[in-house]
């Protein structure tokens, strides 16, 4: 039943499906990649931004620190805590929210002048390490510390430092308390997403502030992780895709160095944030996808069984008109053998009567023999249409084999008809069985004599087939090569819908006396030979039947 | 038995004639016709008793040559159609063309020739 189910159809079909999924998911995967790389030019875009405002505070810091230690040094080195130089350096501190504090620390470690005084006791700060920085390299003009817990308990800071004095003894700093939550404040104002984690680093790693979640591993070295490993030493900006950063998972990290500044800055995205929108997104090509595989699914159940269905009412039909037709048969045979069986049912009761002559006994015997012949006759065409013997295969000079039966068609056509046989020229031999040829012209010409009811002509012509004029056959064997054998009659010809049915067996246009079996049989036989057969017909125009005969290989018969 | 004047009509010239043969050998004189339009004019030239008429014939079917002898010749006339091959609604159809009887092929001559004894 599926062998002939429209399958070309239905591979299309499939064929357009698998291109369908395979574009689904072409476009979800490269979705997936512009989405990171989208959370990738987020980041970098954070990092930059937040990178020039830190920048943009140290540049506002150092300039304050050097306004305050030009004044220190105009001055001429006022005395510790003086009041105006401290209103002076409040004036400038109101300028730096970020900055806590300003303080000036003597060469000996001491604070000497300091915006929080009185509030913060005398104490030496010769052990931090900035100032241990300065100290050891007199000639540095500035720097910028690492995170530094503040010993008055207001939390980490870096200390932004400057020098005092321009010789090249070590005179003192000036410094600004610059406060780490200054940092993290300034990264929750920028609408980073929720999933997005800030770092801030000095250069050797230790983390300076953090967005968000608090002040949880400041002061600690990160040292470990790629981004001092691998990243910053190639490279002073960058971004790249790592499982291992400050918050665990996979995440998208860009990073820069602050101009001016030791720091680095640091903007992650995780993947899975970043990738969010682009899961709706494949979630609902997958739905759309799994919708449209179900709708296709049902639709091809829909075709085979829809086909299934016609199939099996095909087949009905063919049983029912195979019925028809052994109905039909079987009237004609029983129509055949009741009057066969009359005439010698009659003629024997001739010869039973005592009233009748020798001479009408005999004829009444001749006639009843000769209808009991008949209806052997009547037999044997019936078993060979039944079984269909096997042919006896020679290769056969056709217009000799035509030629050779020219008396026994003129006997079939009748004394009023003649039978033309027109010489064929020197011509390929063909693959064919004489005996059965001969039962094949017979069945012709007999139709022809009976379309010319009685007189007229019948012609048969053979010739090698050319393109105009041969068979359709089946691909595979486009290559054969046909002798044709055309049988033309003057008779009346065949309307179009005969013409088309006159192959069918049991397809009679003669009534009670025709089988229905003569045409039929020479198709059936013209297949048998491998070879094809064709009516050419018009009411009024006389018939011609063409046999193609394949040509018989070179060497043997199959 | 009587003679009668018997038509024959049956395109199948070989039935025809052993029929023609038989009926003579009884006693009675025959025409012959091979098709229902010569039938009707036998009928007209030789006014026969019986006509022996075969369904199967070439252009007016047997029933319709049986309606058109009803017509030309009343009832006087017996009319006892053949047939090689009778269908089931045959013998009604023979009833309604006025045939008398309708026999299948083969016929048993001794049953034909009860039928043509005297009625």
């Amino acid at each position: 039943m599926l062998a002939r189910l429209p399958k070309r159809y239905l591979a299309i079909l499939v064929a357009l499906w698998a291109a369908a999924a395979a574009l689904a998911v072409a476009l979800v995967l490269a979705g997936r990649d512009v989405a990171l790389e989208r959370a990738q030019r987020s980041t970098v875009g954070y990092a930059a931004i937040l990178a020039g405002e830190i920048a943009h505070a140290f540049q506002a810091v150092h300039l304050t620190l050097g306004a305050v230690a030009d004044s220190y040094q105009l001055e001429g080195g006022p005395p510790r805590n003086d009041a105006a130089f401290q209103q002076m350096m409040l004036r400038r501190l109101r300028d730096l929210p970020f900055v806590r504090s300003i303080f000036l620390i003597g060469p000996s470690g001491w604070l000497i002048h300091d915006t929080d005084y009185p509030r913060t006791p005398d104490v030496s700060l010769a052990d931090r390490a900035y100032f241990r920085l300065h100290q050891a390299d007199p000639a540095r003009d500035r720097a910028v510390s690492g995170p530094i817990l503040s010993r008055s308990g207001t939390g980490w800071f870096l200390a932004a430092t400057r020098r005092l004095g321009r010789s090249s003894t070590f005179e003192g700093l000036a410094v600004a308390a610059v406060q780490s939550s200054y940092f993290r404040e300034q990264f929750g104002r920028i609408g980073l997403g929720a999933s997005d984690f800030v770092a801030l680093f000095n250069h050797d790693a230790m983390l300076v502030a953090r967005h968000p979640q608090g002040e949880e591993g400041i002061g600690t070295s990160y040292a470990h992780i790629p981004l001092f490993r691998t990243y910053l030493p190639e490279s002073a900006t960058g971004s790249y895709f790592t499982r291992h950063s400050i918050v665990p998972g996979r995440r998208v990290v860009s990073y820069r160095v602050i101009e001016g500044t030791p720091l680095v800055i640091a903007v992650s995205r995780s993947n899975s944030a970043a990738l969010s929108e682009w899961r709706r997104t494949a979630v609902g090509a997958a739905v759309a996808m799994s919708a449209l595989t179900a709708m296709l699914a049902l639709f091809v159940i829909h075709v085979i069984r829809e086909h299934a269905r016609e199939e099996r009412a095909r087949e009905r039909r063919e049983q029912a008109d195979k019925l028809e037709a052994l109905g039909q048969l079987t009237g004609s045979i029983a129509h055949d053998f009741g009057n066969m069986l009359h005439v010698v049912s009659l003629n024997l009761a001739v010869l039973r009567e005592e009233r009748s002559d020798r001479h009408l006994r005999d004829q009444a015997l001749s006639v009843a023999q000769q209808a009991v012949r008949r209806s052997a006759g009547l037999i044997e065409h019936l078993l060979h249409f039944a079984r269909r013997r096997p042919l006896a295969l020679t290769r056969v000079d056709l217009a000799a084999a035509v030629a050779a039966t020219k008396d026994l068609l003129q006997h079939a056509a009748g004394p009023f008809a003649t039978i033309e046989v027109v010489p064929g020229g020197e011509l390929p031999e063909v693959v064919c069985d004489t005996n059965q040829l001969e039962t094949a012209l017979v069945n012709l010409v007999v139709n022809a004599r009976d379309a010319m009811a009685g007189s007229g002509r019948v012609v048969l012509r053979t010739y090698l087939c050319d393109d105009n004029n041969r068979p359709a056959v089946k691909p595979g064997r486009r290559g054969a090569r046909f002798v044709c054998l055309a049988l033309e009659d003057s008779g009346s010809g065949m309307p179009e819908g005969v013409r088309k049915r006159a192959l069918e067996p049991f397809f009679t246009t003669k009534g009670e006396a025709g089988t229905g079996l003569g045409l039929s049989q020479v198709y059936g036989f013209m297949q048998q030979l491998g070879g094809s057969m064709r009516i050419d017909s018009a009411p009024g125009r006389g018939t011609t039947v063409h046999l193609f005969f394949p040509v018989a290989p070179a060497g043997g018969v199959a | 038995m009587s003679a009668q004047r018997i038509l024959i009509v049956d395109d199948n010239l070989e039935a025809a004639r052993a029929l023609a043969v038989l009926l003579e050998l009884w006693g009675h004189e025959v025409f012959l016709a091979h098709d229902g339009r010569a039938a009707l004019e036998q009928v007209r030239r030789w006014h026969p008793s019986v006509v022996l008429l075969d369904i199967g014939l070439p252009g007016m079917d047997g029933f319709e040559v049986a309606v058109a002898l009803r017509r030309e010749s009343g009832q006087a006339l017996r009319v006892i159609s053949m047939s090689g091959m009778s269908r089931e609604d045959d013998f009604a159809r023979a009833l309604q063309s006025g045939i008398d009887h309708h026999l299948q092929k083969p016929v048993e001559p001794r049953f034909l020739q009860s039928l043509l004894g005297p009625r």
